[in-house]
């Protein structure tokens, strides 16, 4: 006796039938976008446990160089990637 | 921000050891390298096909940027956290400031008159060899308890800091100061 069919359950679960994905350049700006504002607010919380706690120690304002500069140096990497796309 | 009296200066900071930090961060170096082989499994086990309006290479240039970022950012973020919690010995108290995650943050302070004994305990080779272990400072106070640094970077010298500091401490206490007629402070030992 069968109690199930296999393809039909498999198909109960399936909520993305993806088989293929374009990109173009707008959704690459929209992700970017995104990005963007997720690396704000998080950036924005360790600027402010770096003010408020960090005693202003040396470490402190060369982690902040460090950061930003490097986190500057990726996203022209990225933007340059987008216009180059 | 942490608040000292005027007349208080930080002798030391103590922190645990980098090891304790490089430990938490060293994954953050795979993962960083880890996006050409999961792209490869990925593209076996989903059969998904990827096309671009432009440079595929230009996409992926793109992705592995926003990939490393956000890396970057984790790796502040456990900085901050081994960073912030700390030890500040000054010429009167203890502080220590435990920093748990981001945004958990216990500071207490004890005074070194208070502090009955200091334990140093530095266990196996590593340890022994970079120079880290956990210190204990015990105090007399029924309700602050002891203060415990694990993994900190050279316990040795924090304990001579800290006994330092607290027979200073005891010194003055024992002090009288004697304020004469024209102003001037003296200052005579028992």
């Amino acid at each position: 006796m069968v109690w199930y069919d296999i393809s039909t359950m498999q198909n109960q679960f399936l909520v993305f039938n993806i088989n293929s994905i374009h990109i173009n350049a707008t959704f690459l700006w929209f992700v970017f976008l995104l990005f963007f504002v997720v690396y704000s607010i998080l950036s924005g919380i360790l600027q402010y446990h770096w003010t408020e706690y960090g005693m202003g120690t040396r470490a402190v304002h060369i982690a902040q160089i460090v950061f930003f500069g490097v986190s500057l140096f990726f996203f022209l990497v990225g933007i340059a990637a987008i216009s180059l796309f | 921000m942490l608040q000292l009296d005027s007349d208080e200066q930080v002798v030391l900071e103590v922190r645990k050891h980098w090891i304790v930090f490089v430990s938490q961060a060293i994954f953050l170096c795979f993962a960083a390298i880890a996006p050409p082989f999961l792209l490869a499994v990925l593209s076996t086990l989903l059969p998904i096909q990827i096309t671009t309006e432009g440079s595929f290479v230009a996409v992926a240039v793109f992705l592995y940027c926003l990939w490393i970022l956000t890396l970057w950012i984790s790796f502040f973020f456990y900085w901050t956290d081994y960073y912030l919690d700390v030890w500040y010995v000054t010429e009167k108290r203890i502080i220590d400031v435990e920093q748990k995650g981001i945004f958990s943050r216990n500071v207490s302070s004890i005074r070194f008159d208070k502090i009955q004994d200091i334990n140093v305990e530095v266990r196996g080779v590593v340890a022994t060899f970079l120079n880290y272990g956990n210190v204990e400072v015990q105090t007399a106070s029924e309700t602050s308890g002891s203060f415990i640094m694990k993994n900190a970077s050279r316990p040795e010298l924090i304990r001579q800091v800290v006994f330092s500091q607290h027979n200073k401490q005891s010194e003055r206490a024992q002090s009288v100061h004697i304020i004469k007629e024209h102003g001037t402070e003296h200052t005579t030992k028992f």
